[in-house]
């Protein structure tokens, strides 16, 4: 199980080779942490439910509005950027980003990562919160 | 526990007795609380973060009223056991209504018709609605709490009984 936790920390650590950002964390879809390298000071736990909820509103209001498949959300304030994204069924990423930060570099960093969170977790890693419909 | 916890705690402990609801009231209250939520969790598109952090808060703070006695184990289906069984001690539901076995590091949980929340699952199975197991979403989050463990579940059959399937998934 120590290769899983190491794949999921080298993912972590692809997205921290980008200068731009400053720390990121892959969260379940029900808002817990799997893995993170988020600042001291950053609940990890507040910023996996976040995104978690983030996310999820995202995806209904794309649907609602008819606007297609979700791609990512990108939240703007005055010292940075949070940007969240899928990372295959069962996983979420999210990324702390500088306030001056390139941002088609940071996207496409994002997108390769998430790919990669996506394999690794696939392979029977973890089954799926039970819901099911009759 | 913090003092502030154990003072709030006690508070609701000693407005217990003053409730003035019938038994049948609070059912109807609970099914009308929790069939909004299930819909508003839909509605806000993530319906397992919803209720999990619901299920967390809530027995975070309410096991220490609710279940004094209850102090988890070793084990995780003796847990889900002790926790059940002290739910039925303080008369949250009836206890003898679920059956556990442990299969392999696997949790089976059978839930019969006597579930207090089975009126809200009967209505949303009805009404061709995902069908999310509040009970599930109970148990795990008192696993994680009380023995620090990660299960993910399944509800492998809604029914006479219900089925239940927790596994437990990988974590640091």
């Amino acid at each position: 199980m120590t290769d899983l936790w190491d794949r999921l920390d080298e993912a972590i650590g692809q997205l921290s080779d980008i200068t731009d950002i400053r720390a990121a964390a892959i969260v379940r879809r029900d808002g817990l942490v799997i893995a993170h390298n988020l600042p001291d000071g950053v609940d990890p736990k507040l910023v996996a439910a976040m995104t978690a909820a983030i996310v999820g509103t995202s995806e209904m209001a794309t649907l609602q509005l008819a606007q297609g498949p979700f791609a990512r959300a990108v939240i703007e304030a005055q010292d940075g950027k949070m940007i969240s994204m899928g990372a295959g069924e069962e996983a979420l990423l999210v990324a702390l980003v500088y306030k001056d930060a390139n941002l088609g570099l940071v996207l496409m960093g994002m997108d390769r990562v998430a790919r990669r969170v996506d394999e690794i977790l696939r392979p029977g890693v973890r089954s799926t919160t039970g819901t099911e419909t009759w | 526990m913090k003092s502030c916890d154990r003072e709030s705690a006690a508070r609701l402990g000693r407005r217990r007795g003053s409730v003035s609801a019938t038994k049948e009231g609070l059912q109807k209250l609970l099914e009308f609380f929790l069939y909004g939520m299930l819909r508003t969790s839909e509605s806000l598109g993530n319906v397992e973060l919803f209720l999990r952090r619901v299920e967390e808060e809530g027995l975070r703070k309410f096991m220490i009223v609710n279940m004094p006695k209850f102090m988890g184990s070793a084990s995780a289906a003796d847990a889900c056991k002790a926790y059940t069984r002290e739910a039925d001690a303080e008369g949250l539901f009836e206890g003898s209504d679920t059956s556990f076995r442990e299969d392999g590091g696997t949790i089976r949980a059978d839930i019969d018709a006597r579930c207090t929340y089975r009126r809200v699952c009967t209505l949303r199975h009805d009404e061709g609605l995902p069908i999310h197991c509040i009970r599930a979403y109970g148990l795990a989050e008192m696993l994680r709490i009380r023995l620090d463990a990660h299960y993910d579940w399944t509800l492998e059959a809604f029914g006479l009984p219900c089925r239940i399937r927790m596994t437990q998934t990988p974590r640091r």
